[in-house]
């Protein structure tokens, strides 16, 4: 053989040994890639250096693998543990250290005994591990009855039947537990090397277990009435008739005998059933299905832009009809910018109710200036106000939530008796320690975090019994209530005073210009003034003419004037007949027209409070401008009984802006215009600017009308009365 | 056996005794039972059952007095000394028990109101009228709030009115109105208020809140008051004088066979029947005009009415009550004797006391409730007739001078109507009255003139012409009723003929 073929035979059996070798590693590296985890860099480069058969680095690596995880020892470390043991055993056998080889496949053992070696390990490595394992762990099966006992094995979860199990030798603890069941635990020693041992647990039955599934889930569950927790909803099952089904609820320690079962959740019918354990087992109700217990109110209201409010949760506009409403007290609203109706209810299941909602303004009743506290225990006098009141159509009385006032009252630090007040409107009690601004500015702060139009309280009765009762009424910017008295012991306490707060004044009354009187011996209203510019005048009505017939139907006194009048629409003309003095009869048609009313400013009978309230609702809707400057009139006299100028004189100056612009009947201009400077005189001298007053009243004292206030007297008189009492008060002053 | 029987007697009536406690009502409460004693004494008040009613009310007042009703009872003890038996010393006695006595009670208030109608009803002077007037004002003051401050509003307007203050009657009346519109206090102060105004000219106002009782308050009485007053003020105001304020009604009263004998008074009784006065005495007749009673009387010159309806008859030498009564008078002394009347009239005046017409010395003379002598009320008064209104304003009628005076209560002369003036002159004036707004009517003959209340000027003129139906012959009496009717007793025909 040459040199060179000598060479090249070298060549050639290195590289096969390579090839073998690389083909070896390539194996032992595929097969150490399936057993290792790859996520591990230290681990993968050791592999790397492994496979590269640099051993030395390979140790070197692996030592620090072992080293860190050893000082963490975290249990998802394990297998990156048992890997790295195992690699360093075979790094080691490489390295001709059979025994550091052996420690370390004992190591991997005693770390996972069911450690399994990639299948492509050289047959020494694989004797080698054999060996180890041999002396290392042992195997045992296990068995624990019941089977759907939970086991563990040294704190490890295992199933409660394994036909076979490695373990390292030593003691180890065998545990099962299951409802139902006495807990066990038994102790046992593994010896390596032996033949495999049957660990075999037997739990002994102390109780039974009921099972129920409920449709709805989360329901209440009482045993023997206790409850026992909630019912929770299976999402993956499908829905049953009730709604969502829920898991399986286990009851267990059930001893034997019969229990009472109760079945609650809000919004559905409880139901009960009795269940007889007869000897410790396992035990399946039949499912148990909740009726839903709702109620359906159906929602309308008299005007548009009205939400309904359940609970104080809004729930949509009207119409409305909602259908799952639970069963028990509610308090339901329909309520508009402008005003709310309430009611509250006592719903039980099935029941349909219509609620036609009349919005009115509402006033909240904020305090019962302490009455409550008098009767230990007794109601909440506020609802009983509510509750009596209940019946008035002209406005919404109602309690809110006592928390909800307080809360709001906190800061103010207000005695209870804030608003307490007596027949006649004065303060009493700590009430008179708190001054109208104040008063004002809280009652106004209160309305508006309440979203009403006006405040009001009760109170007792100074003086009075037990029942006798007085409604403080407030609206906005008013320093002087409405009182009203009522009792508590009964309907017939309360007629009164619903009376009183319905009586809504008509915006209108209907004239054709004519006062006109009775006379003995005459079957007829005969006339006694004719008012200027009137549709009397201008149809020829004279004095003295009596007036037989209106429409078409005899008239024998003023009372049925009055009515055909009225009955006839404004802006019309009215048939009337008319006999003169000298009894000769003649016909006319008199223009039929609306004449404002305007509140009384001294009546005091009158609920100031409430009827700002109402007319300010009406002033929401208006149907033209004559309507707008009566309702405005009406808000300005209102308001200056209630010492509220302010308003008072915004309203009138609006008023007078309307006039000028010509948007008032001519034949009402005057009688308008001069009751508008006539009030606003009232209102500016009030405030204390007396200049304004008397120029308001130089320019009432030229109108020829009556004041469109009380039975109206004539603006001329009044306005030149106030003028010289102004000047005699100034000259006074000076 | 005896005592077995015995026994048995024992054990059976304590068992009854037993049954029946058990079946007795139980007791009521003291209140209780005072609230119904109350109760009854008022449903006897009511059907003027006075005797019944006080026995209830006195029981409440000396068995129940410290219920809350016993205030009541005392208030309604001296409602009934004031209004029905007109005892003003009983009914304030009673007041002043029930201001000491409960003082904070809910019938302090009208006991308030009482006190000051008790003392306008023992005189009407300035001074009574300005006590009056504090105890009205102290209610709404001392009981603010209170149902009898309407009350006393209303009684301080009339205090004014009746003492002749009437911006501020009116006023006060207008208060009342304005501030308790829907009272029923307001259906009476637009009465009162309604006389005010009338009085001083304002007889547009005045009917416009007479209306306004009858529209507002239609079942109440002022109702009827307001149609009649108004009836009144359309005749004088609005059909004269372009219209004839009367027309003749048709209805004549002739008695039987066509004629009244003797007659010569007239005077409307408060039932609305007519009473004529003649030599003999006095019938009443009804709606039928025939006699419904008769009363006998000797030769009474005149017939008058007081201010509760009741008849009055005057007669040369005296006055008679109820037409019965002769009342005592005690007439002044002359050198040491009592003078001598010639009675020609007389009338009581609704404060108290009388006026009698001396003929003889052509003075007026006030005399007291007993007929004693208080003064002179006029003098230089040949009087032929004189009449009273309700504020107690006198109208004379001169037989000398046929001139007509008006006098105020104190004898004060307001107004001379002489004889002639502007649009008319007497002719033989026979006659005068006053209607309820205080008018002057003087019956001339053949026709009625109507004067201003404050007698400044002729209203209207009434005449019939004289062949025409219900032409005065020869008036000789005149009465009015409430609606202002004439009733003039035709001296010619011995008929009274009734216009309206």
């Amino acid at each position: 053989m040459t040199k060179r073929s000598t060479e090249n035979l070298r060549r050639i059996l290195g590289l096969v040994v390579r090839v073998a070798a690389t083909a070896v590693v390539a194996g032992a590296v595929s097969a150490f890639a399936q057993s290792t985890p790859a996520d591990d860099p230290m681990l993968a480069e050791a592999r790397r250096a492994y496979d590269a058969t640099d051993y030395e680095h390979a140790r070197e690596l692996l030592d620090s693998v072992i080293a860190e995880i050893g000082r963490t020892s975290r249990p998802e470390q394990r297998p990156v543990l048992g890997a790295a043991y195992e690699l360093r055993a075979r790094t080691r056998f490489n390295l001709k250290n059979e025994d550091g080889a052996r420690t370390d496949f004992r190591a991997m053992l005693l770390v996972d005994p069911q450690y399994q070696l990639a299948a492509q390990v050289g047959p020494r490595v694989l004797a080698l591990f054999e060996e180890v394992k041999k002396t290392t762990v042992g195997s045992v099966a296990v068995k624990v009855t019941p089977a759907d006992a939970v086991v563990t094995l040294d704190e490890s979860k295992i199933p409660s039947e394994v036909a076979s199990l490695n373990l390292a030798g030593g003691t180890h603890t065998i545990a099962a537990t299951r409802t139902g069941y006495g807990p066990t635990t038994q102790s046992f020693t593994v010896v390596p090397g032996t033949d495999p041992q049957t660990i075999a647990l037997v739990l002994e039955r102390i109780s039974s277990t009921i099972a129920v599934i409920t449709s709805p889930a989360n329901v209440e569950v009482l045993v023997d009435g206790v409850s026992r927790g909630v019912t929770e909803p299976d999402l993956e099952a499908k829905p049953g008739a009730s709604g969502p089904v829920s898991k399986r609820f286990v009851l267990a320690d059930m001893q034997n005998g019969r229990h009472r079962f109760e079945f609650r959740r809000d919004c559905y019918i409880g139901t009960q059933q009795e269940f007889d354990v007869a000897r410790p087992s396992d035990y399946q109700m039949d499912p148990v299905s909740l009726v839903a217990a709702v109620a359906t109110v159906s929602f309308d209201a008299n005007v548009p832009a009205a939400t309904v409010f359940i609970d104080d949760a809004p729930r949509g506009p009207v119409p409305l009809t909602i259908s799952d409403i639970c069963e028990g007290s509610h308090t339901i609203e329909v309520r508009s910018a402008f005003g709310r109706h309430l009611k509250r209810l006592e719903l039980k299941p099935g029941q349909r109710e219509v609620f036609q909602a009349r919005i009115r303004p509402a006033f909240a009743i904020v305090s019962d200036s302490g009455a409550a506290g008098e009767v230990r225990g007794g109601a909440d006098i506020r609802l009983v106000g509510e509750a009596a009141f209940q019946d008035t159509n002209s406005i919404t009385l109602f309690a809110p939530p006592a928390k909800r006032v307080s809360d709001l009252l906190t800061a103010d630090q207000l005695p209870v008796d804030w608003l307490a007040f007596d027949l006649i409107g004065r303060p009493i009690g700590k009430a008179s320690t708190i001054g109208d601004p104040a008063r004002v500015a809280i009652l106004s702060r209160l309305a508006k975090s309440l979203n009403v139009q006006g405040i009001a309280a009760v109170a007792r009765n100074p003086g009075g019994d037990q029942s006798d009762m007085l409604l403080m009424l407030f609206a906005p910017g008013s320093a002087v209530p409405d009182v009203v008295r009522w009792r508590t012991d009964g309907p017939l306490g309360v007629r009164e005073a619903v009376r009183l707060l319905d009586q809504v004044p008509q915006l209108f009354h209907s004239s054709i210009g004519v006062a006109a009187i009775d006379v003995q011996d005459t079957d007829a209203a005969v006339v006694v003034a004719v008012s200027p510019g009137s549709g009397a005048e201008a149809a020829g009505i004279k004095v003295g003419d009596a007036i037989v017939s209106a429409g078409g139907a005899a008239v024998t006194s003023v009372v049925q004037l009055t009515l055909s009048i009225e009955a006839h629409p404004a802006g019309k003309p009215l048939a009337i007949e008319v006999k003169d003095l000298a009894g000769v009869s003649r016909k006319a048609d008199v223009t039929v027209q609306a004449i404002p009313n305007v509140v009384s400013l001294a009546d005091q009978a009158l609920l100031s409070n409430a009827l700002a309230l109402q007319y300010g609702y009406r002033s929401s809707s208006l149907a033209d401008a004559l309507e707008e400057v009566t309702v405005r009139l009406n808000i300005a006299a209102l308001a200056l009984r209630l010492r509220n100028r302010v308003d008072a004189i915004r309203e009138l100056e609006g008023v007078a802006r309307l006039t000028a612009d010509g948007r008032v009947p001519p034949s009402l201009a005057d009688a308008v215009n001069g009751t508008t400077q006539y009030l606003l005189g009232l209102a500016l001298n009030a405030e204390g600017d007396v200049t304004g007053a008397e120029r308001a009243w130089r320019t009432a004292a030229q109108s020829r009308s009556s004041l469109l206030v009380d039975n109206g007297e004539p603006i001329k008189e009044l306005s030149e009365q106030r003028l010289k009492q102004s000047t005699a008060l100034g000259a006074g002053r000076r | 056996m005896n005592s077995f029987v015995d026994v048995k007697r024992r054990a059976f009536a304590v068992c009854l005794g037993a049954v029946m406690c058990a079946a007795w009502p139980a007791a009521q409460s003291p209140d209780e039972f005072a609230r119904r004693r109350i109760d009854s004494g008022r449903a006897f008040l009511r059907a003027h059952n006075y005797a019944e009613a006080l026995k209830d009310f006195e029981t409440v007042l000396q068995s129940y007095p410290t219920t809350a009703v016993a205030d009541d009872a005392l208030l309604e003890i001296a409602n009934y000394q004031l209004e029905v038996a007109h005892n003003p010393d009983a009914a304030d006695a009673r007041t002043k028990e029930l201001l000491k006595s409960y003082p904070a009670s809910d019938s302090a208030a009208m006991a308030l109101v009482l006190e000051g109608r008790i003392a306008l009803s023992r005189a009407r002077t300035a001074e009574a009228v300005t006590t009056a007037l504090a105890s009205f004002d102290r209610v709404p003051r001392l009981y603010p709030g209170s149902a009898a401050v309407p009350a006393s509003m209303y009684y301080a307007g009339e205090s004014l009115r009746i003492g002749n203050q009437r911006e501020q009657s009116i006023e006060r009346f207008a208060q009342l109105t304005r501030e308790f519109p829907n009272s029923s206090w307001t259906a009476s102060a637009l009465v009162g208020s309604a006389t005010s105004l009338a009085r001083s000219g304002q007889a547009l106002r005045a009917m416009e809140q007479l209306q306004r009782v009858r529209s507002q308050f239609p079942r109440s009485p002022e109702a009827a008051v307001a149609l009649d007053w108004n009836t009144v003020l359309y005749r004088l105001y609005v059909r004269a004088p372009s219209q004839p304020a009367f027309l003749f009604s048709g209805r004549t009263i002739a008695g039987q066979g066509g004629k009244l004998r003797d007659a010569i008074d007239v005077a409307i009784l408060p039932d609305s029947n007519v009473a004529v006065a003649s030599k003999t005495g006095i019938a009443a007749y009804g709606a039928k005009d025939t006699v419904v009673s008769n009363i006998g009387a000797t030769e009474p010159l005149t017939l008058q009415l007081n201010s509760r309806g009741g008849m009055i008859t005057v007669h040369e030498t005296g006055i008679r009550l109820d037409a019965k009564t002769p009342l005592t008078l005690l007439p002044p002394s002359v050198e040491g004797r009592p003078r001598e009347l010639k009675i020609s009239d007389g009338l009581e005046l609704s404060s108290g006391g009388y006026l009698i017409a001396d003929r003889e010395q052509k003075s007026i003379l006030r005399f007291s409730d007993d007929g004693k002598y208080l003064g002179e009320f006029a003098k230089q008064q040949d009087v032929r007739r004189m009449a009273v209104s309700d504020l107690d304003d006198v109208v004379v009628l001169d037989r000398s001078t046929k001139a007509v005076s008006l006098f105020n209560r104190d004898g004060k002369v307001l107004k001379q109507i002489p004889e002639r003036g502007t649009g008319y002159q007497f002719r033989d004036p026979k006659d005068v009255a006053f209607d309820a707004l205080g008018h002057v009517y003087v019956l001339d003959k053949t026709s009625v003139l109507v004067f201003a209340p404050d007698g400044a000027r002729l209203l209207t003129t009434f005449t019939v012409p004289e062949k025409a139906v219900g032409a005065i012959g020869d008036g000789s009496a005149l009465a009015l009723d409430s609606a202002g009717r004439l009733y003039v007793l035709d001296g010619k025909s011995d008929t009274v003929k009734v216009y309206r």
